[in-house]
């Protein structure tokens, strides 16, 4: 990754999407959260989503907060600049069970793995590599353009949700 | 009763078609809800990418118009028609303009493109500038606005979002005006705790939220009171906003409010934290290449 020349860089904030035609180094931070790494591997471009909650419910604003918005909107983001739905395939980070208590409503992470793995599934694109579940945060830093994404794992590193 | 086997047969038989119908009705009707709510992701995602798009088409007239507003009344200075229109003109102008902010932030929040870009800010600049922009908004409706700034803490600096905090305390701003009775007051005050965690409180002493309505009032296009005899200015979208721009800062937001006696909102924002910095791993952390796709 460091061959000498300048790549864009861009922090994902929770509850954002980014993809753009250029090389870029995506980064983000993960607890429970959940991002979803979408990349043509024809055309060698991709985008990323964070999403903190599964579902909207339909009230407040329909941000990508939520997992079902935050899936659509990223799928449409890659096709808005030239990515082809057929030579798409994802990468899934997050959903760690940060808060340690092992009750289902708190599960929120495992709420939003499933979340992101049945929408990838409904849109027919293959998951070719994932890093979820757990107790540790992440840091994850995509290369728009390589496909390659790092991870970093450590239970300081959460300061996103 | 006594029934033959032949009879028992047949009510079985009909109850069995009787589910499936059942069965297939609700089959059917899931499908249709299923399209229905694909048709309504695809129209909320149209309407969010359609109002990123004609933000400027709208911004750039709308500054001009408060720009010669502010213009006209420099010029007009001495004739009092001149100068009461420009500053009409100037004051329905930046109202608009508030409006549209609004309408725009919601759409940049709804299409997940809004990029927290966290500065220094003298927070006790920051809010007094905020609070002067309202002093009109405020004498029209004849109430009263003050900024309480703490004794020692005039000088602190907070690392925020300038743009995002402004839309924020401005909309919480708006509402407790609107909401105040004539001869009111609005209060506004902010500290810095311990944890570095900026908490600006704005209170109103209007009509106040009954404790049932208080997690509604947060949703889209939500105003308590409805209908065409409301009295109340704006579109429902505000406080909306400022939940999810606190969200987007990792903030909260929290109201202490009941009927009749007013309300207070307090925002707490941690210090903006993430930065654009690719060395910041945890010391904890591990560093690896995960995967390599040019080799898939």
């Amino acid at each position: 990754m460091d061959s000498g020349k300048m790549i864009n860089r861009h922090f994902l904030f929770p509850g954002t999407i980014f993809a753009d035609p250029l090389e870029y180094l995506i980064s983000t931070v993960l607890g429970s959260c959940v991002a979803v790494c979408l990349w043509d591997h024809v055309l060698r471009r991709g985008g990323m989503n964070h999403m903190m909650l599964p579902l909207w419910n339909g009230e407040g604003l329909a941000t990508p907060k939520y997992g079902n918005i935050a899936m659509e909107k990223l799928l449409s983001k890659v096709l808005s600049i030239g990515c082809r739905r057929e030579h798409l395939v994802a990468k899934v980070f997050g959903g760690a069970n940060v808060s340690g208590t092992g009750l289902e409503v708190f599960m929120i992470g495992d709420r939003n793995i499933t979340l992101a793995m049945g929408m990838l599934e409904k849109f027919r694109i293959a998951v070719v590599a994932k890093d979820v579940g757990g107790r540790d945060g992440r840091k994850i830093v995509m290369n728009s353009e390589s496909g390659v994404v790092m991870v970093g794992k450590g239970r300081k590193a959460v300061s996103g949700d | 009763m006594n029934i033959t086997d032949e009879e028992l047969i047949e009510e079985l038989l009909n109850r069995f078609a009787k589910s499936r119908k059942a069965f297939s009705d609700l089959s059917v009707v899931n499908r249709k809800l299923l399209e229905m709510n694909e048709l309504l992701e695809r129209s909320e995602s149209l309407k969010s990418n359609f109002l990123s798009n004609i933000r400027n088409e709208i911004n750039n007239p709308l500054n001009v118009i408060i720009g010669l507003a502010g213009q006209l009344a420099i010029v007009g200075a001495g004739n009092e028609d001149i100068s009461s229109l420009s500053s009409l003109i100037g004051a329905e102008a930046t109202h608009l303009d508030f409006q549209l902010r609004n309408i725009f932030i919601a759409a940049e929040l709804e299409a997940g493109e809004v990029n927290p870009r966290c500065v220094k800010v003298h927070i006790a600049t920051s809010l007094r500038d905020l609070v002067d922009s309202f002093r009109h908004t405020a004498a029209k409706k004849n109430v009263a606005l003050r900024l309480i700034l703490p004794e020692y803490e005039d000088g602190s600096l907070a690392v925020l979002d300038v743009e995002k905090f402004q839309i924020i305390i401005s909309n919480l701003l708006s509402n407790a005006i609107e909401y105040s009775t004539d001869g009111g007051a609005v209060e506004v005050s902010f500290s810095v705790g311990g944890d570095g965690c900026l908490h600006v409180f704005v209170q109103d002493h209007g009509v106040g939220i009954a404790s049932d309505d208080q997690l509604r009032i947060f949703d889209r296009f939500v105003q308590l009171e409805t209908g065409t005899t409301r009295s109340h200015l704006g579109q429902g979208l505000g406080l909306s906003i400022t939940k999810s721009l606190v969200d987007l800062m990792q903030g909260s937001i929290e109201l202490n409010s009941s009927l009749g006696e007013g309300t207070l909102f307090t925002v707490i924002l941690p210090p903006c934290s993430i930065l654009d910095d690719e060395d910041s791993f945890s010391e904890a952390g591990n560093l690896f290449i995960f995967d390599d796709m040019s080799e898939a």
